[in-house]
């Protein structure tokens, strides 16, 4: 089931990169992407083209990691997106940023997806996936190389073997930190360590603010 | 095995990697732990991150089907739609029971005591519906299936003459955003037959079922669909 429609415009396949906000009036290219989703919440069709034009890559992005499968990755794209529009009235900028609530829904559903289609296979399709993490991330290196991914792998360099094992698995690979126990043959309480460690490591490293 | 100390899951759970059952159970522990839920929100934004150094270009037919559907998708209120309410209300008549036998006692007999007088008018729907629902249960001829539910758990209907019983175990609890609706599966034209709630024990009558067609679970974004667009989880038919 699918409502794509085929188009003929000619868009940009990269989003800009981001700007940095100043406190004067801002034009709708320097409108941070909490500021185009409040303007969402109230109805604004042409705030959500650029809101879209923010986050569309990263949403297909993550999406794709944990599906792997270009065409569902596009529907749940699709989904996830109008999921934006139709919820961004809910959205809570005291909980978070809009960018994290944007990729959270599209992480989540892509788990939901995952989860369900896999519910019923065995530890072989797992060791599969798990090379698939590892194989994806050689041809999402190919296809862009963007400095704020750039700056992410740097960072993600700076955990140790096991913490980025466990945070890698659990996000691009979808597992749980159960089946990631399993993986890699470590106790339950070790990955539990690992993913928040791992995490917290990255987060100074990023030098993230909450 | 003992009970995690829920204090060090953060990091599990910013990056979606508890179970089901887990996440509904942290859920709850964030609520009363502040700690919990400021480490909960850093640690988001980081995977977040994460998701940023994974951005793939999309391609523009996702742009066009996107912004064509949001011209005719409706913004839902700021404040929990009253769609959820009339969906706990419906399933009143049921609630919890431990099999449906005992949800057909509590239907026909201490179900409606409980009621406010200004609830009378849906009490008499309640006793109406009350009869139709033993007479199924009760039909020797009734038809019983059991079903499982593609992401844990399983459902059961009891149908006969045209109404139908469903009922799951203990399924899956979903976000906030999203919810369990129901349909009678229809060649050519799906109905809904209620939204049932974000996990738990769902619970539903339903009426004017032919024998020809199914009923389907899905799960929908918050507020329910008009026509079923999310992955179906259960499908039963009826012949
Ligand atoms: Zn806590």
């Amino acid at each position: 089931m699918t409502f794509l429609e085929v188009s003929d415009e000619i868009i940009p396949l990269v989003a800009p990169l981001r700007r940095t906000l100043r406190p004067s009036v801002l034009s709708d290219e320097q409108a941070s992407v909490d500021e185009l989703l409040n303007r969402v919440a109230r109805g604004d069709g042409p705030a959500f083209e650029l809101l879209y034009d923010r986050v569309a890559n990263s949403v297909y992005g993550v999406i794709r990691r944990v599906l792997r499968d270009p065409a569902q990755s596009e529907e749940v794209t699709q989904e996830v997106l109008i999921e934006v529009w139709r919820f961004a009235t809910r959205f809570d900028s005291e909980r978070g940023s809009a960018t994290t609530w944007i990729h959270t829904m599209a992480h989540r559903r892509a788990i939901d997806r995952v989860r369900s289609a896999q519910a019923s296979h065995d530890r072989d399709e797992k060791v599969a996936r798990r090379d698939q993490v590892t194989a994806y991330d050689e041809v999402a290196e190919r296809v862009e190389a963007r400095l704020e991914q750039q700056h992410v792998r740097r960072c993600l360099e700076h955990l140790t073997d096991l913490q980025r094992e466990s945070v890698t698995l659990a996000y691009y690979g979808g597992y749980t930190y159960r089946e990631v126990a399993e993986i890699l043959d470590i106790p339950l309480g070790t990955v539990k360590t690992r993913m928040r460690d791992g995490l917290i490591r990255l987060r100074d490293c990023l030098g993230v603010t909450s | 095995m003992t009970e995690p100390d829920p204090h060090t899951l953060t990091g599990v759970y910013a990056l979606d990697a508890l179970d089901s059952a887990e996440q509904a159970r942290f859920d709850e522990h964030l609520r009363g732990c502040a700690a919990c839920r400021a480490e909960v929100a850093e640690l988001t934004e980081t995977a977040s991150q994460l998701a940023s150094a994974a951005a793939l270009p999309v391609s523009p037919d996702v742009r066009a089907g996107v912004l064509a559907a949001v011209e005719h998708v409706r913004q839902v209120s700021p404040f929990p739609a009253t769609a959820d309410l009339d969906a706990r209300r419906s399933r009143r008549w049921y609630q919890q029971p431990a099999s449906i036998a005992a949800a057909l006692m509590l239907v026909v007999s201490g179900g409606l005591g409980a009621l406010a007088l200004d609830e009378r008018q849906q009490a008499r729907v309640a006793e109406q519906r009350a009869a139709r629902v033993t007479a199924v249960a009760t039909d020797p001829d009734r038809l019983e299936l059991s079903v499982p539910v593609s992401t844990g758990g399983y459902g059961t209907v009891v149908a006969s003459g045209g109404s139908a019983l469903f009922r799951t175990s203990d399924v899956k609890t979903l976000p906030d955003y999203q919810v369990y609706q129901l349909w009678i599966l229809r060649s050519g034209s799906p109905q809904s037959a209620g939204l049932l709630g974000r996990g738990g024990v769902l619970e539903a009558f339903v009426d004017g079922v032919r024998p020809t067609d199914a009923l389907g679970l899905t799960i929908e974004p918050e507020g329910g669909s008009v026509r079923p667009t999310g992955s179906l989880v259960l499908r039963v038919d009826m012949a």
